[in-house]
């Protein structure tokens, strides 16, 4: 199973990456539990775990304990600031 | 169906264009509104840059022109966002409807530009004299977000 992780502005500058592919995912395999894998392995801190982060999940909001399915993509952005 | 129409785009806004296609685009229309955000300067201000998530952003605005057009009733939607650098003054996003009746027509577009802030995927980076910073979204913001989310009637 592999799911695509996306990042968006200041978390993208943070992580200093725009994407990344996992292949070994936490089990089981939550968004919750994807962003405290991916925190442990990168230099995001606690910047993952903020309830500020919205995670979109294939195009929509999501909640964190949603389970994800081989070939999903999770973006986590900052809060939104539009208009 | 009500015609919506979403453009986001790295191109500077047409607002004649934008006006003109709701002005006049039904004989039923005897109200046209709009909002226009624009960049403002001061506080060192130099320049805006804004990001989004393509394909996913243009979907969460054509679901609230949807959602706009199925709350009041309207003829025709037009949201237009800019992306990428801009300069003190440009627009930023065109927000107009088009309806038989102001009072629809100008709530439309207050519920669009009050929930496109908070909800629609797009990130604010300013450009200053003393450094680069990305935006958060104030109190204000979401408490005019939630006014129209809670009260859907």
């Amino acid at each position: 199973m592999a799911v695509t992780v996306r990042f968006f502005a200041a978390l993208r500058d943070k992580v200093g990456c725009t994407s990344l592919d996992v292949v070994d995912l936490p089990d089981p395999p939550t968004i919750d539990a994807l962003a405290a894998q991916v925190s442990r392995r990168s230099a995001l801190g606690e910047a993952l775990m903020q309830p500020t982060v919205r995670v979109i999940l294939n195009g929509a909001v999501a909640d964190r304990a949603a389970l994800l399915r081989d070939h999903d993509e999770v973006a986590f952005c900052p809060p939104f600031s539009g208009g | 169906m009500v015609r919506c129409e979403v453009r986001v785009s790295d191109a500077p806004l047409q607002l004649a264009t934008l006006l003109g296609e709701l002005a006049g685009c039904d004989p039923d229309s005897g109200a046209v509104a709009s909002f226009l955000g624009q960049v403002r300067g001061g506080e060192g201000l130099t320049g805006l840059e804004l990001e989004h998530y393509p394909g996913v952003t243009e979907n969460v605005l054509r679901r609230l022109a949807h959602d706009a057009a199925s709350r009041w009733s309207l003829l025709r939607v037009s949201v237009a966002h800019r992306v990428g650098l801009m300069s003190i003054g440009e627009p930023i996003v065109f927000v107009g409807t088009a309806a038989p009746h102001r009072r629809a027509a100008l709530e439309a577009v207050e519920f669009m530009i009050d929930v496109l802030k908070t909800q629609a995927p797009f990130w604010k980076k300013e450009y200053t004299i003393k450094g680069e910073r990305w935006i958060e979204p104030r109190h204000e913001d979401h408490d005019a977000a939630s006014y129209w989310l809670q009260n859907k009637d």
